[in-house]
């Protein structure tokens, strides 16, 4: 009888093991090459604009799927050593050298991985094909793009596989460099005793670290740059690492603490299980931390759903768009001859005058030492500026505005921030008289559908409604390329009807646009003058695709399309739902099988103490309830600490968003709530299935 | 009569074939003695004290602790008895890595789930009784394995049980620990009146006993009776040993 052979009986002896390390293996390349492989197709990429925020939240939740897979895999890769150890330490024992066994364990496990990878990687693509055809079909009306695997989703998937391969042969080589062969064949029942024993003034303080870690990473920064002009920089992150000591802090005390304190009885009661708990202590905690960590990611990934959810555009027109004079922009009648061509019709068509004026306004930026710096410019910026008459013709609005006084024209919730302040406006350049028109700030105007969306109608972006005898001073002697037309209307017809009018009309307007609409959002032809070269980077061309308008566009002259921003989030919503939820089921996945792996380390850790106390008169109530404990530990305090931080962080980060606890955000706040229970019913499931399972291997179930 | 043990039989089964490991085995200890168990390896001793303590079930026979029948209780039944009218003293000590010396004394009540000032007050006595207060806040990693097992004593009389039964409690210890080990069994007869049931292949720890049992092949050799002094006994029981291995 060789070595294999008896290798293959043992295999076939443990055959729950076996498939409990297969299962997550396979499980954990499914998830993740399903995920890159969805990611890497075209129907994910054509609506990633390069370099924009999305790209970057989308590679940012894959990194943070990868490592959660990655530890769950670990995880389980540790268990399976663990079951092995002490066959291979009494093998070791009885003779076997070391690095035959340690050849033999390699080649399984390189042979189990590699049927768990190609498996994993053939059920991903299948799980990846069935989602993006699902995302196909919602997206279909708007978007040409199609589901398609690609070299590099595939590749990338592979090579996951591998470095999980990696990883588990890594450690099953450190596992098999121990030289002391009872460690080995005792590793089962390996005890990471908690070094400190910890008052329950290192529990406050775990609070006070977390509470500061919050402020440093989140407020901090706000209140220096609000109340004294000064930026801290990037190093405030290292604020999150106070919250990371903060929580390993609590679970430690929750973990090892056990002074009889104000309740001696319950400290008595309790004794075994602290005890029990103590001596697992540091495993335990580090687990302990990893399930909230995973707990938050997942939460906090979500978290963009409702979020995106609880957006509301507010926008008051279908259509909205502005162009110079000098452009050759669709005519009314033209319009309606491209909506019949497409089965729809256009209602409340309006017209309105804009020009553009020259206007003083203040610059801020920071300085190299952090600073804000304030510099007020006579000529800061051109500004559209409208009149009453115009204003009222075009929205209904009618204002009333005197001479030398003006309001900005807003969207209901904008707010001042650091950079940008209402009003900052104070006189305007006259051309004809060549002077300076003083200006007065009257207040916001609320017209969504005229606020040019970029800029949220700040700043540079700041649209201006004047007295009629102010505009009419202002417009004389101004060039055509200096005088704009705002068009909005309304559609009616079926939505894909709509989707398509809008791809034409995107069409006919970027291609006729004159040359001065041809620039980046943020371009200022003022600033440009004054900082010369130094400006050049915004004065390249507008990023456009005339043919596909659901692509991001870098254009301070892009039309505001309603039917198809709301295909566009439609799609963006599909996007991330699919994106960030699955990222949300593989972090709560790890989650569980981290949970489940551990309670069954518990169990085997304790076997012996737990047959101790048989001995000693603790009826099978009395060990349950102590089994119950144990495992309990390692899902309650975890799920509450996950749920609760991620809560305080994002009620924290809303509110710090504009300085205002909104009933959208309260919204966003109930919804996660809810994500939260949902969570922390999942995690009852898992403790549940992890009591049967260790109920089941010390022989504690009734 | 503390412990009454009635025509008790035990089998191993083995493939097709069956070991008798017990054979009809009866003996009675009284209240307040110190009996030792004997013999060589594979004599049954330790399967018997198992029986006893009812870890393992036995086919035939009766095991009587005072009035009580074990073997016809019940397993909720039979923990109550292990922790209310037993004592536990193991080889290995038993004894669990995260608590402390006093904490470990205290495990017996606190399965009971008693008045900690109650519990509190006997661990201290106890700990005291056997010499050990000193290392009430130490681990059993920071232990010798004497103090470890004068611990187990201390724990196995937490619940001033009726009978203490006690596997090999010396089997680990050097001659030194040993002996504390025995004092503090002699220090729990005489002060506490307890009565002690202990497996041994020690003779001079069994020389401390009033009476020994000698066990050869699953049923009971002989019986000594301490009369005279222990170095006496010690040589009366060395003969009876050298007897039982053919002279050797």
């Amino acid at each position: 009888m060789t070595l294999s052979t008896l290798w293959s009986r043992l295999r076939k002896k443990n055959k729950g093991d076996y498939w409990q390390f297969r299962f997550c293996m396979t499980f954990a390349v499914l998830l993740v090459s399903s995920l890159l492989m969805m990611v890497g197709s075209p129907l994910i990429q054509d609506s990633l604009p390069a370099g924009g925020d999305s790209g970057k939240q989308i590679y940012l939740i894959c990194g943070v799927a990868l490592s959660g897979c990655i530890i769950f895999a670990a995880y389980a890769a540790r268990l399976f050593l663990r079951y092995k150890s002490r066959e291979i330490g009494i093998f070791m024992a009885l003779g076997a050298e070391r690095n035959v066994l340690a050849k033999a364990l390699s080649l399984e496990l390189a042979k189990i991985i590699g049927v768990c990878a190609a498996v994993g990687v053939l059920l991903g693509a299948v799980i990846a094909f069935i989602v993006g055809k699902l995302m196909e079909m919602m997206t279909a009306s708007v978007s040409d793009s199609e589901f398609a695997f690609t070299v590099s989703g595939v590749l990338a998937s592979v090579l996951y596989a591998a470095v999980l391969f990696i990883m588990v042969e890594i450690l099953a080589w450190r596992a098999m460099k121990r030289t002391n062969i009872l460690e080995v064949i005792n590793e089962q029942r390996r005890q990471e005793p908690m070094k400190k024993a910890v008052s329950k003034s290192y529990f406050i303080s775990g609070i006070i670290l977390t509470a500061v870690g919050f402020f440093g990473a989140v407020v901090l920064e706000q209140i220096t740059v609000y109340a004294f002009g000064l930026w801290l920089g990037g190093w405030t992150n290292a604020f999150y690492l106070l919250i990371l000591l903060g929580v390993y802090r609590m679970l430690v005390y929750a973990v090892s603490s056990r002074q009889k304190g104000r309740n001696p009885q319950k400290y008595y009661n309790n004794l075994i299980n602290y005890g029990m708990i103590k001596f697992q202590g540091a495993s335990v905690v580090k687990n302990m931390l990893v399930i909230t960590l995973l707990i938050f990611a997942g939460l906090y990934a979500i978290s963009y759903i409702p979020a995106n959810m609880t957006t509301d555009t507010m926008l008051e027109d279908d259509f909205s768009y502005r162009y110079l004079n000098d452009a050759d922009e669709p005519s009314k009648a033209e319009l309606d001859s491209l909506a019949d061509q497409n089965g729809i019709s256009i209602n409340d068509y309006r017209e309105g005058e804009f020009i553009r004026v020259i206007g003083s306004g203040t610059d801020r930026d920071m300085s190299d030492d952090n600073k804000l710096i304030e510099i007020y410019y006579d000529e800061y910026a051109e500004y559209d500026c409208t009149s009453v008459s115009e204003f009222e013709k075009l929205t209904g609005t009618k204002l009333d505005i005197s001479e030398g006084s003006y309001y900005q024209i807003e969207g209901r919730n904008a707010y001042e921030n650091i950079w940008y302040k209402f009003g900052d406006m104070d006189k305007l350049y006259c051309q004809s008289e060549e002077q300076f028109l003083p200006m007065k700030y009257l207040g916001n105007t609320t017209y969504h559908s005229l606020v040019i969306t970029p800029s949220v109608g700040m700043n540079t972006g700041s649209r201006f409604v004047l007295n009629d005898e102010d505009f009419s001073r202002l417009k004389s002697g101004l060039s055509e390329k200096k005088q704009e037309t705002q068009v909005l209307f309304n559609t009616e017809g079926n939505l894909k009807c709509m989707a398509a009018f809008a791809g034409d009309f995107y069409e006919l307007f970027v291609n006729g646009m004159s040359e001065d609409m041809n620039v980046m959002d943020y371009y200022n032809a003022m600033e440009g003058e004054r900082k010369g070269s130094d400006y050049a980077d915004l004065e390249e061309d507008a990023t456009v695709d005339a043919k596909n308008p659901l692509k991001e566009t870098d254009w301070q002259y892009a039309p505001v399309m309603e039917p198809l921003l709301k295909q566009q989030r439609t799609m963006l919503l599909a996007n991330r739902l699919l994106l960030f939820g699955y990222v949300f089921l593989i972090c709560f996945a790890s989650v569980g099988i981290i949970g489940y792996t551990r309670s069954q380390g518990m169990g085997i850790a304790n076997a012996q103490a737990f047959e101790d106390i048989k001995k000693l008169g603790a009826d099978r109530h009395y060990r349950r309830e102590l089994m119950k404990s144990q495992i309990k530990k390692v899902f309650v305090l975890p799920t509450i600490i996950g749920v609760v931080l991620l809560l305080i962080y994002e009620a924290m980060t809303l509110t710090m968003n504009d300085k205002n606890f909104s009933a959208a955000d309260r919204k966003v706040l109930i919804i996660l709530a809810g994500a939260g229970i949902i969570a922390a019913l999942y995690q009852y499931v898992i403790y549940r299935a992890s009591l049967k399972k260790v109920g089941n291997f010390l022989k504690l179930n009734s | 009569m503390m412990l009454r043990v009635e025509h008790l039989y035990k089998s191993y089964q083995a493939g097709k074939n069956r070991y008798e490991v017990l054979k009809d085995v009866s003996f009675e200890v009284q209240e307040g003695e110190f009996v030792a168990v004997m013999g060589p390896s594979g004599s049954g001793k330790t399967t018997l004290l198992n029986c006893i303590s009812c870890f393992i079930p036995f086919e035939e026979g009766t095991v009587r602790l005072k009035d009580s029948n074990l073997a016809k209780l019940t397993e909720k039944q039979i923990a109550k008895v292990r922790n209310n009218k037993l004592g536990f003293v193991f080889q290995d000590f038993m004894l669990l890595d995260g608590l402390t010396v006093f904490e470990n004394v205290c495990v017996p009540k606190s399965i009971r789930k008693e008045p900690f000032e109650k519990m509190e007050k006997k661990a201290e006595n106890l700990l005291h009784m056997f010499g050990i207060s000193e290392i009430a806040d130490k681990y059993p990693a920071e232990i010798s394995g004497g103090q470890k097992q004068r611990t187990a004593v201390a724990r196995a009389l937490m619940n001033d049980p009726l009978l203490i039964l006690a596997d090999e409690p010396t089997g680990n210890l050097d001659s030194r620990s040993s002996e504390a080990v025995i004092g503090a069994f002699l220090d729990a007869q005489k002060k506490l009146k307890a009565t002690t049931f202990m497996v041994t292949h020690d003779s001079f720890s069994a020389s401390y006993c009033d009476r020994v049992i000698v066990m050869r092949d699953g049923a009971i050799y002989t019986e000594l009776v301490k009369k005279g002094n222990r170095r006496e006994f010690m040589e009366e029981l060395l003969t009876v040993l050298r007897d039982l291995n053919g002279g050797e």
